[in-house]
Formats: structure tokens, C-alpha cells, sequence
């Protein structure tokens, strides 16, 4: 266990929220380490001295003063029956905020990808597209979907012994982008197929079928 | 929330202005305290502190009283004192510092109205370990401040915390131990210092005594 750990154990001794397994670890480590007795009483007596030091400064404020100071501010009218800055539900768990955390990441990527999946798929409805690097030049794009932030097509052979190829889009709003380069109508797609240097599709695996 | 905080809630929303004063009267204090404790400047955690009162007063009506009034008027103070600082990103503290090097006997600036003598327990020897422990609470970033003032001072749950702080459980706790240990290394020389200056004055007095 970390430094770092123990004092985050520590830590939560002092304020009562350690599970009884925790608990339980940190009197065999506190009983095997004499220090960890000395952080802790760091922690308590810092926080002894932190209120001590607050007392100074609050006993310093008049406080009659500050009262009529705020009424002072107030504006003249009666508070307007606005909509309530509202109570916010309680707290949540630590694993559910893990949750909702990963969703705030990931949200705006995958719907992100989604309109891009949906751009490449007009760009590549045709079926059959060229791709500079593919032999034979021709791949059926059979299915596109979403992986995290990246897209993945996936073709089908389109002759006997071909291979199914799964193409990665990395950089998936630039190939969305890239519909209508040249404004005639027709779609482009010229960056795909391209491994590396300036293509945005590279090829994750190429298996035999 | 206490029936006492409710009825003068409902006073305030029906627009009684003497029972918004009897509210700040409870907690002007506690407010001022988190803003102190945030801000590092007197006069800034006045003007916070007001700013958060004038807040509640402009939103009272609205209030349903589904959260602690306290832990509403908490976040308020606290975002209030963090928007300051976002906002003026100066130092205060050495002009704070020099109110502490004058050695007056009233130690603090008049913020408002008269001052009062420092606290017993802080004049003299003490000192100095009022200016380790502002320079140390100087040193915390003001999230860190924050959450040591809610929880030492105001002794604010994890979960009151974390809904003043609107934060989740973990960057409570994790915030604390941080900072709970960046005032542990702060104040820990000084500590050990102070204590082996005791020991050796304790070790003359017996010495003499002897003699």
C-alpha cells in the first residue's frame, strides 16, 4: 500500500468512515508502524490548530456591524418568488459517480462517432469504393460501427478467397468532412485506405476468412 | 433543517426582512468563517460573505427547503469565494502578513466596526504559529481550503460536503487526505521545532529549580 493510501486511511479514521475490514487493516499497520500513530495525530492536532487560528480571526470581525452591513445591501423589494435554486439530490456513491463520469467522457465522443459512422456510411453507401491501398482497389462496406471514439467498417470479401477487412477510422469527422471535397455532388473518399502520412483510416486486421 | 431555520424561511419568503436579519445573525459567522478560511483576507471574505447573504435574500423565495438551508447557504459562500478568486487571482497575503509582523495587540485589521484583542491563546509565542498556519493555508488550492475549512470548522459530512462542493464522495475524501497532508508537511517543522525549544526550556527550569 502507497504512502499516498495510507494517509487517504488515515484520513478517513479520523472522520469515522472507514469500513470495519479498513479499520481493521489500519490498526495492524499502525501497530506495526509507530509512525502512522504520529500522522494521525499530525492530522487531529492540525485540525485543533486550524480552528484555534480561525477563532483568532473570526474574534476580530464585529459581527453586529456585518449584520447591519448585509441588510444594508439587500435590495428594497421583497424577494421575488423566482424558481428555487433548487436542493440538489443527495451525493452520490463513489462507483456511481465513476459511472456517470465515464458517461460525461464518452457521451459527446460516441454521439460524435454516431454522425460520423452515419456521414461515412452515405460516403460509402455505393458499396463498392476504392481504396488506394487494398488490392484489387474495390471493398464492400458491409457494416459500420462504433468502438469508444473510433468507427469500424467492416467488409466482406467480394471474391472467392478475399478477406474481410476491418478498417479503423481514427479520425472520423475529418473523413465526414471529406463527403464533398470538390462541391460536384459525388462522394470522396480519398482518405480512406490510407495507413498512415496524412490517410485517416488504417487498417486494424485483415483476416482470412 | 431546524424548525427554527424554517420558520424564519418562511417569514423571509413572505418578505419579512426582520427574519432574513435573524438568519444572518445565525449564520454570519459560520459564513464568514468558510470565507476566511477560503479567501485568506478579511475584506474579501466580508465581501463574500455579504455577496453570499444578498444571494440567498434575492432567492429565498424559491427555496424548498429539500436540501439543509445551511448547506445551501455553504455552497453559495463557497462558490462566491471561488468565483472571487477565479476573478482577481492576486495575492493577499503579504499584505495580511504585515497586520501580523506590526505586532499590535489587536492583530487583525478592522474589517468591520471595533476590533477585538487577539485570543489569549495566540498572543505572543503564539504568534508565529498563526503566521505558519496562514502561510500553510495560503499554500492549498482554494478547493482544498474549501473542504478542510467545511469539515474542521463546520464538521460537514463527506455527503454535506460533497453537495456544497458539488462534487462526488471520492474527490471529498481524496481533497481532504491531500490536504490534511500539505499541512502536515507545512507546520511539521515548525512543530517539531516548537517542541524541542519546550523541552529544553522545560529541561533549564528543572535544572534551575535543582540548583
Amino acid at each position: 500500500m502507497s504512502e499516498l493510501e495510507i494517509d487517504d486511511l488515515l484520513s478517513r479514521h479520523l472522520d469515522g468512515r472507514l469500513s470495519p475490514e479498513e479499520a481493521r487493516d489500519l490498526e495492524q499497520r499502525m501497530a506495526d508502524d509507530s509512525s502512522l500513530a504520529e500522522v494521525l495525530d499530525a492530522f487531529n492536532h492540525n485540525g485543533d490548530l486550524l480552528r484555534a487560528h480561525l477563532d483568532v480571526e473570526l474574534g476580530a470581525i464585529d459581527f453586529d456591524a456585518f449584520t447591519q452591513r448585509v441588510m444594508d445591501a439587500l435590495p428594497a423589494e421583497a424577494p421575488a418568488a423566482a424558481p428555487a435554486p433548487a436542493a440538489r439530490p443527495a451525493a452520490q456513491p463513489a462507483a456511481q459517480g465513476l459511472g456517470d463520469r465515464f458517461r460525461r467522457f464518452f457521451m459527446p465522443v460516441l454521439l460524435g462517432a454516431a454522425v460520423a459512422a452515419v456521414a461515412t456510411w452515405f460516403v460509402l453507401r455505393p458499396g463498392a469504393v476504392e481504396l488506394d491501398d487494398v488490392p484489387g482497389g474495390e471493398v464492400f462496406v458491409d457494416s459500420v460501427s462504433n468502438d469508444g471514439p473510433q468507427t469500424v467498417l467492416i467488409s466482406q470479401p467480394v471474391e472467392e478467397g478475399g478477406s474481410t477487412i476491418i478498417w479503423l477510422l481514427e479520425d472520423e469527422l475529418d473523413a465526414a468532412d471529406d463527403v464533398d471535397p470538390d462541391g460536384d455532388g459525388g462522394a470522396s473518399n480519398h482518405n480512406i485506405g490510407k495507413p498512415d502520412g496524412e490517410g485517416h483510416a488504417l487498417p486494424l486486421t485483415e483476416d482470412p476468412i | 433543517m431546524e424548525s427554527t431555520d424554517q420558520e424564519l424561511i418562511a417569514r423571509c419568503q413572505a418578505g419579512d426582512r426582520r427574519a432574513f436579519e435573524a438568519l444572518v445573525r445565525l449564520y454570519q459567522r459560520r459564513a464568514f468563517g468558510i470565507a476566511i478560511g477560503v479567501l485568506r483576507n478579511p475584506e474579501d471574505a466580508m465581501d463574500a460573505a455579504q455577496e453570499a447573504f444578498v444571494k440567498v435574500y434575492r432567492n429565498i423565495a424559491g427555496f424548498k427547503g429539500d436540501s439543509s438551508f445551511y448547506t445551501w447557504l455553504y455552497r453559495i459562500v463557497v462558490n462566491v469565494c471561488i468565483d472571487h478568486i477565479r476573478k482577481s487571482r492576486r495575492a493577499r497575503s503579504v499584505e495580511y502578513d504585515e497586520t501580523f509582523k506590526r505586532g499590535d495587540e489587536a492583530h487583525v485589521d478592522p474589517v468591520v466596526g471595533n476590533t477585538r484583542p487577539m485570543h489569549p491563546a495566540f498572543a505572543a509565542e503564539n504568534k508565529e504559529l498563526h503566521a505558519k498556519l496562514h502561510a500553510a493555508l495560503d499554500a492549498l488550492s482554494e478547493n482544498h481550503r474549501a473542504i478542510i475549512v467545511l469539515r474542521e470548522i463546520e464538521g460537514l459530512s463527506y455527503e454535506e460536503i460533497a453537495d456544497t462542493m458539488d462534487c462526488h464522495i471520492g474527490t471529498v475524501m481524496s481533497r481532504l487526505h491531500h490536504a490534511r497532508k500539505n499541512l502536515q508537511r507545512a507546520l511539521q517543522p515548525y512543530l517539531e521545532e516548537a517542541g524541542d525549544m519546550r523541552a529544553e526550556r522545560a529541561g533549564d527550569g528543572v535544572g534551575r529549580k535543582r540548583s
